[in-house]
């Protein structure tokens, strides 16, 4: 597909709020998520001008966001310290329920945090979580099956379920 | 199942989407951001202002003090190149040089959209002072810098203020010029080791401009007026007065007519100016009593910014649409420059024993090959350079470089790796002294080198982090007494706790950051301390809460002073100035990424 103004436009408004929000839940970092996407999609623009073909705008975006997020993560982790004035006074509304699944998922391998929120809160299904983090199919479902295995103990809950499933999308 | 379930429900409510409203205008300018950092990574940018300010003091000052006598009124002088200035569509104003009969067309100053006008040629005939802007500077403002006369990057002089008309002094050791530095505009005087900047007495409380040296460097003559700027019948004259603010002196006093624009010969003692009349105007002479006055040209065309021959022999002015026109001092020998279109011409001199054609430029460092030892005992990869004074007893023709260390088995590697920053200050393409290794985080080059301490030797930026936001490690050359280092500065402990703050640990190598994303906004600049010295001031901010109409702008900013590889906290203090909106002039470095 190009990449042009109106493919851009388009993503912003439908695929970049949620995308950001999930990107976020990887790195654990709002500002390194939106940097993240936003780096992206700019990327993706450019590759799109250059000739090069982008076969689909979400999955390639959603990949190499999440790569960015990775560097990123080094950004995050430097600019914490020098940033502890401007955020310590700005902390978000929290939920106790929030909190745990966030405590949870940030104690998974980035691997298997990624597999989740692309599973589970982008609601891709197997075939197209292995396709943005690179990876064979049965990768995915082990992957989740061990991610789910985990946030079971940490919650408090059964892993009784789901394992083969196609997802919604 | 369940689990499936509450996974979903919570992750659903615990991400929180993104607002999207006016992100695509926030990614072009973000795309033209990244378009300006590609341009200073490659190092394009960051080269055509690395001179430094103080650094080309100390150079100017070595320069000039080697010549003993003043070259100014030695008989053998002779007339060199005519360098002027002119208008690129899209590309600001240029630095232009040509022969006298309009030979060797160049251009001097570097690509890029700038402004350079109002050039001077200095005594000994090789550096060029200029008014200077730069895109990022505020309408009106400008610093005084130097362009060697081969061509080349411009040095700052000064920090960014209003300038106009600069002339060197006769033995090139000081600068006048129209202008303000915060005070009323007049005619000062910039001394160019110190930098140091001097009204001269009287001349603020009037109408100025266009000032002159005499000959001993005792006197400057100007235009002024004493009447109002709304005036339509101002009318201008020529004065002279010392330095000091004594002996104020009209020489033309004629309220019906007015005379600007003057230029003192140093070889004739006699000035020329220009008489500006209900007709075309014309370029007269006289002599330094006001008196004795002759007609160098009264043709049809409108003269404008007359300059001097060094020679005495000619004049060059700017002629209308026939661009610079020189002509005989007598009046006689009317001749146009082929191709030079432009305006305000300065003359060259040439003192004995100089060549017409300059000398070429110095010899820059080669950038090294991928693999190859450049005298470290070690290989590199990825290296990059950006041209700097390191240790300005070594000259021209130094340069830093940083690239990553090829491990045995040969590959140039990627990710976190060992990372060298090394300087060659002696300009043969082999590093002369090296940094510790240190790791890089990511896209390390180097960066630019801005003079952060103003004692004539410039620092290393190297970037350390490439991402919409750049991080950059700062680097000083220490001239120990063996062999000089350079280091990782440090933060001297205690850092900045005792302001509340923990940006910059006490012992810990800070990492500065330069650019803006979605939220964030940061800079680094430098501002000279009431006290004397120079400060280092890091600006981080970022808009909060995020992604909400009623986000506020909230900054830090961290106040240094460099000694000795050392950074000292002077000051920590919260501000709402977006950096974006500060003029970041990245201490003689133009680091401006928001423009």
């Amino acid at each position: 597909m190009r990449v042009d103004e109106i493919a851009i436009r388009q993503f912003l408004h439908t695929r970049y709020p949620r995308l950001v929000a999930a990107v976020a839940l990887v790195c654990e970092s709002r500002p390194a998520a939106e940097d993240a996407v936003q780096e992206a999609l700019l990327r993706a623009w450019e590759r799109s001008e250059k000739g090069e073909v982008i076969e689909s705008l979400n999955a390639w975006v959603t990949t190499v966001s999440l790569n960015l997020a990775k560097s990123g993560l080094r950004r995050v982790m430097a600019e914490r310290r020098a940033r502890s004035r401007l955020v310590r006074d700005f902390v978000p509304e929290t939920s106790g329920d929030r909190i745990d699944v966030e405590r949870a998922l940030a104690r998974l391998p980035r691997r298997q945090r990624e597999a989740v929120v692309l599973r589970y809160y982008l609601q891709m299904d197997t075939r197209k979580v292995a396709e943005v983090l690179g990876v064979h199919e049965g990768t995915v479902k082990s992957t989740l099956f061990r991610a789910r295995s985990a946030l079971a103990g940490a919650l408090g809950e059964t892993d009784t379920e789901e394992a083969n499933d196609s997802g919604t999308r | 199942m369940a689990l499936d379930e509450r996974l979903r429900r919570e992750l659903d409510r615990a991400a929180q989407p993104a607002d999207p409203s006016g992100l695509y205008e926030h990614l072009i300018r973000r795309r033209e951001r990244r378009q300006i950092a590609r341009k200073v990574q490659s190092g394009l940018l960051a080269a055509v202002v690395l001179a430094g300010s103080v650094g080309a003091f100390y150079a100017l000052t070595r320069l000039f003090r080697e010549t003993e006598e003043p070259p100014v009124a030695a008989p053998t002088i002779s007339n060199g190149l005519i360098v002027f200035s002119r208008e690129i569509p899209g590309e600001g104003e240029q630095l232009f040089a040509a022969g006298p009969n309009g030979s060797g067309l160049r251009q001097l100053s570097p690509d890029g959209r700038a402004v350079y006008r109002s050039p001077d040629v200095s005594p000994d005939g090789r550096t060029i002072v200029v008014v200077h802007e730069i895109p990022s500077f505020e309408p009106g403002l400008s610093v005084l810098a130097v362009v060697p006369i081969e061509g080349g990057s411009p040095g700052w002089l000064t920090e960014p203020h209003i300038f106009r008309d600069p002339t060197w002094s006769p033995d090139g050791t000081q600068i006048a010029f129209a202008g303000s530095i915060g005070d009323p505009f007049g005619i000062y005087v910039l001394d160019v080791a110190s930098g140091d900047v001097q009204p001269v007495p009287g001349t603020y409380e009037i109408s100025v401009g266009h000032p002159t040296w005499s000959p001993d460097g005792t006197s400057i003559a100007f235009e002024a007026s004493t009447g109002s700027d709304t005036d339509p019948a101002q009318s201008w004259d020529i004065y002279s007065v010392a330095v000091d603010g004594s002996d104020m002196t009209n020489l033309t006093n004629t309220p019906d007519a007015s005379e600007i624009q003057p230029a003192w010969s140093w070889t004739l003692d006699r000035i020329a100016f220009i008489e500006s009349g209900p007709a075309e105007g014309a370029l007269l002479t006289m002599n330094s009593a006001g008196t004795d006055l002759t007609t160098a040209y009264g043709g049809e065309l409108s003269p404008a910014n007359p300059v001097w021959a060094p020679d005495g022999t000619a004049l060059a002015f700017e002629g209308g649409s026939e661009g610079i026109v020189t002509v005989q001092a007598d009046g006689t020998g009317f001749a146009t420059l082929p191709d030079a279109r432009g305006g305000e011409p300065a003359w060259q001199p040439l003192p004995q024993g100089t060549s017409v054609n300059p000398p070429p430029p110095p010899t820059q460092s080669p950038s090294p090959l991928v693999g190859e030892d450049i005298g470290l005992g070690l290989r590199l990869c990825d290296v990059t350079s950006v041209q700097g004074t390191f240790l300005s007893a070594y000259g021209d023709g130094q340069s830093a470089v940083v690239g990553m260390v090829i491990p045995s088995d040969g590959s140039c590697p990627r990710g976190d790796f060992e990372v060298v920053a090394a300087v060659d200050v002696t300009g043969d393409g082999v590093v002369d002294f090296a940094s510790d290794p240190f790791t890089c985080q990511g896209g390390c080059s180097a960066f630019a080198a801005p003079d952060v301490d103003g004692d004539g030797n410039d620092e290393l930026l190297v970037q350390n982090v490439q991402f919409s936001i750049i991080g950059v490690k700062l680097f000083e050359v220490v001239p120990n007494e063996d062999e000089p280092a350079l280091v990782a500065v440090t933060v001297a402990p205690p850092g900045d706790a005792p302001f509340g703050y923990q940006g910059f640990g006490g012992g810990e190598e800070p990492q500065f950051w330069i650019g803006g994303d979605a939220f964030i906004a940061d800079a680094i600049r430098c501002e000279q301390g009431e006290g004397g010295g120079r400060l280092f001031i890091s600006t981080t901010g970022e808009s909060r809460p995020h992604d909400s109409p009623d986000a506020r702008f909230f900054a830090t900013e961290t106040t240094f002073i460099l000694e000795g590889g050392v950074l000292h906290v002077l000051d920590v203090r919260e501000t709402i100035d977006d950096p974006s909106s500060l003029v970041t002039t990245g201490c003689g470095a133009d680091l401006d990424l928001f423009n």
